[in-house]
């Protein structure tokens, strides 16, 4: 991403989401990773370890996207936007939540491990998602 | 008999591929559109994520389902989800954005199969007579041989030419296969 003018390029505000990020993380034991992305699909930040051989773009992409059909499903079921989505998988969850600020709009991605039920993992999630909200709203 | 067929929209960013299928579509097109926070690359409001979708009676027995890709590169894993079933392309081109020619070539090899069977037609917008030859050399240069038109994705009867060539060119291609 080369796009100066766009403030969610701030290198603070991308500090301060990955710190949301990393102790949301810590303090929560069955979350594997999370990665925030724009919603047009350009990585943020993330708790991906080094090592991992997940490929960081990819996967912001991919989050994009698959936030984008949830809005399209959700639209042509005639509902409102859809707030986000939950794919289960055998070796646990993965739960995507659209974030909105007045100017912004980011994607995040959860990633759980198989021992944590729907409950568990939205409501660790939704505990980030107000964290990254405050951000934006701080920095609008 | 209805016959249904998948024909794709593919292209670069800002190439028109969300305003040609909602120009083409009888009913209102579904699409994908957020925000776009890479204006630099192309300067616009939104941009697809995901895909655009809409359908066409092209006449009394042919139902034409439209499909568009999310047109950045990042997005590229998404293409053959969006691609699977379609019958053929039309590769949308912006002449007026800088790296036209290489975007062209990208996506003719991105879509190599439909390619290779000369299952694409080039729909070339904001382009001058003197680009429109260098593109028609440039596919030549390549060994393709795929039609090529200029194509405004706002205008519905230009849309509609194209997608009759397109179909018209797949029908010769299979009765030569045959
Ligand atoms: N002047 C001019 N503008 C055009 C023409 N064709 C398309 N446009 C404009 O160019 C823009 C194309 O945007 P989109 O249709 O969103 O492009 P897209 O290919 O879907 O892009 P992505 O989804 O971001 O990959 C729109 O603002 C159109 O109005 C043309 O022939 N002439
Ligand atoms: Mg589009």
């Amino acid at each position: 991403m080369t796009d100066s003018s766009n403030p969610l390029n701030s290198n603070t505000l991308k500090a301060a989401f990955r710190e949301a990020l990393k102790s949301a993380t810590k303090g929560s034991s069955g979350m594997e990773f999370l990665l925030m992305a724009t919603s047009d699909g350009y990585a943020l930040c993330d708790t991906i370890s080094d090592g991992s051989n997940i490929n960081r773009d990819s996967l912001a992409a991919m989050a994009a996207s698959f936030a984008g059909i949830s809005d399209g499903l959700a639209s042509q079921s005639n509902k409102p936007a859809a707030n986000g989505s939950i794919i289960e998988t055998n070796a646990g969850l993965l739960v995507c939540k659209q974030l909105k600020s007045n100017r912004h709009e980011v994607v995040l991605l959860g990633a759980f491990e198989q021992s944590t039920n729907h409950g568990i993992a939205l409501w660790s999630l939704n505990k980030v998602v107000s964290d990254v909200l405050a951000i934006l709203e701080n920095y609008n | 008999m209805q016959i249904q067929n998948k024909v794709l929209f593919i292209g670069p960013m800002g190439a028109g591929k969300t305003t040609a299928i909602q120009t083409l579509s009888d009913d209102v097109a579904a699409s994908t559109e957020v925000q776009n926070s890479n204006k630099e690359m192309f300067n616009k409001e939104t941009t697809t994520v995901a895909m655009d979708y809409g359908a066409i009676q092209l006449d009394d027995n042919q139902r034409i389902h439209l499909y568009g890709i999310p047109g950045q590169k990042h997005f590229e894993p998404v293409w053959p989800v969006v691609a699977k079933g379609a019958i053929g392309a039309i590769l949308l081109v912006n002449a007026s954005q800088p790296n036209w020619q290489q975007d062209t070539l990208y996506f003719i090899k991105a879509f190599d199969m439909l390619a290779k069977s000369n299952s694409i037609l080039v729909a070339a917008n904001r382009i001058t007579d003197e680009q429109h030859d260098e593109l028609a050399e440039l596919l030549d240069q390549q060994g393709y041989c795929l039609p090529l038109l200029t194509t405004d994705p706002r205008f519905h009867d230009e849309l509609v030419l194209a997608l009759n060539i397109l179909i018209a060119n797949l029908e010769i291609e299979i009765s030569i296969d045959d």
